[in-house]
């Protein structure tokens, strides 16, 4: 007679909250959701009166929904790329984020794409680039790379998934029959062989070196729509760099933003402990620098130069009407994360969460910065414009926000949020070289 | 051609369907390859019937 299965301790904390449904929960769900349904009635209302309702218009075309798009596609670098790298670098502490950092991704793109469709003003509109666009145009590479990264994206947080839901197709009897439907569908007939297995780490080993260069494609790209036209201050070869660099930051800064709520709502804090918080604080504090590096490197250079229609936007950031926006961003870029993680004592949870939640921030600024001074002073025959987003474009923007954790909350109520095998797997190898090291202790 | 290719409206969105296709194309096929793996050669004769194989193999009680 078979045993009957006794779930491992982090089966049980990975499993349990998919079984029962917190009261917090359904709080969480609720709060998010109004903020949801305000962003939608406030979309739907700019539909049907059109972009009057936004701070939008001549020569200010592109504005916060814009900044979100590209903020969006930045985060979603946690992810993937995150992954992508500690994988093929073969870093063992990665194991308990990995299933978070590619659901980071696929999301944020996702929700990046819609702002896209917001910012055009009218629902229809998205077929225009399908009809009319011609391939020299910048944009129709961003479809082009964004379309490859979600795709990619997909199955590169799929694969890892496939051993998960198997063993939840198999345990989780107890689950509604839609559940357990979606398992037996979703887990592609596993059964774990060692052909499967060899199989399964190879479509892994292609994918986590598929999906570096095309992250990496995707930001460029995205910062080619700015830098491929003659605005002060876009028209710059470091651009691209410069976009990657803050994609990575900003990712590395969600990742630590939902690893921590996720830690604290399915209290894993067995799992992810010390190691994960002080190795990615100090990629974070790394980035930081980096990003430091490129901003000083821009504004140097660009400043130095004083071209004309370059030297007013400059103004307008440094000591003008964006100098707040442009001084939070630089503090909460580089003043917290340096203040914060330098120190071993400040890579805690709470300290990294903090740092991290500046540098959401300060990176949302950073693209606000980069969009919307620019166009305020056109190098075409415009007079000087104001740009202030209005309460329907914030209400959208929040919105946003709102759906992307909702999204987010709701694939982690119906899928596990830690890579269980990826993990045992880890532990496995984690006992194999501690015996290897004590015998080899031992024999001298 | 490279100029009709870039430059005429709608086959731009021809070649980002066309190459959004074929990658997606590639990926099905690496999900079949994975889910069409063969299951350990233990399993598949035990399912077979063959009991004697089995033991001989796990060099342990059938049951």
């Amino acid at each position: 007679m078979s045993q009957p299965y006794r779930e491992s301790e982090l089966e049980r904390a990975v499993l349990n909250p998919l079984r029962q449904t917190t009261m917090q929960f359904y709080l969480v769900l609720g709060v998010l959701g109004l903020v949801f349904l305000w962003g939608a009635a406030s979309l739907i209302r700019q539909w049907l009166l059109g972009l009057g309702v936004t701070g939008l218009g001549r020569p200010v075309y592109w504005g916060i929904y814009l900044s979100n798009f590209v903020f969006f596609i930045g985060i979603s670098h946690a992810g993937t790329l995150i992954s992508a790298i500690l994988r093929v670098t073969q870093a063992e502490w990665r194991r308990p984020i990995t299933r978070v950092s590619e659901a980071i991704t696929f999301f944020a793109l996702v929700l990046g794409g819609l702002q896209i469709w917001i910012d055009m003003g009218r629902p229809e509109r998205v077929l225009y680039p399908l009809i009319w666009g011609r391939y020299q145009s910048p944009f129709l590479w961003d479809f082009t790379c964004i379309g490859i990264y979600l795709l990619s994206s997909t199955l590169y947080l799929y694969l890892p998934m496939i051993p998960d839901l198997a063993r939840m197709r198999d345990h989780m009897t107890d689950a509604p029959r839609w559940r357990r439907w979606l398992y037996q569908a979703m887990s592609l007939n596993w059964h774990g062989s060692h052909e499967q297995n060899r199989r399964l780490e190879k479509g892994i080993g292609i994918m986590a070196i598929l999906i570096i260069p095309i992250a990496v494609s995707v930001h460029t790209v995205v910062s080619w729509v700015f830098g491929m036209t003659m605005q002060p201050m876009w028209h710059s070869t470091i651009l691209g760099p410069y976009f990657v660099v803050g994609a990575i930051f900003s990712g590395i800064a969600m990742l630590f933003i939902f690893m921590t709520l996720i830690r604290k709502a399915w209290h894993l804090e067995k799992w992810i402990g010390a190691k994960q918080y002080n190795y990615l604080g100090l990629l974070l504090l790394v980035m930081s620098a980096f990003w430091g590096y490129f901003t000083l490197a821009e504004y140097l250079t660009t400043g130095y130069g004083s071209l004309v229609h370059e030297a007013h936007v400059i103004q307008a950031k440094l000591a003008g009407e964006y100098a707040p926006w442009f001084w939070a961003m630089v503090t909460c870029n580089l003043i917290f994360p340096f203040a914060i993680l330098l120190w071993r004592r400040g890579r805690t949870p709470t300290g990294t969460f903090i740092a991290a939640l500046c540098v959401a921030i300060g990176m949302w600024i950073e693209r606000f910065t980069i969009v919307a001074p620019s166009l305020t002073r056109p190098s075409l025959g415009f007079e000087r414009a104001i740009y202030a987003p209005t309460l329907t474009e914030v209400a959208i923007t929040l919105g946003s926000v709102a759906l992307f954790s909702l999204l987010f909350l709701l694939f982690f109520k119906i899928f596990p949020v830690v890579s269980v095998w990826e993990v045992e797997e880890g532990q496995v190898i984690e006992a194999v070289r501690r015996k290897a090291e004590e015998l080899a202790y031992q024999t001298g | 051609m490279g100029h009709w290719l870039m430059d005429t409206a709608g086959i731009g969105s021809i070649i980002v369907l066309a190459v959004g296709f074929s990658i997606l194309v590639a990926y099905v096929y690496m999900l079949r390859w994975i889910q069409a793996a063969p299951p350990d050669p233990v399993l598949v004769e035990a399912e077979a019937g063959d009991e004697e194989a089995f033991a001989a193999q796990v060099g342990g009680d059938k049951a």
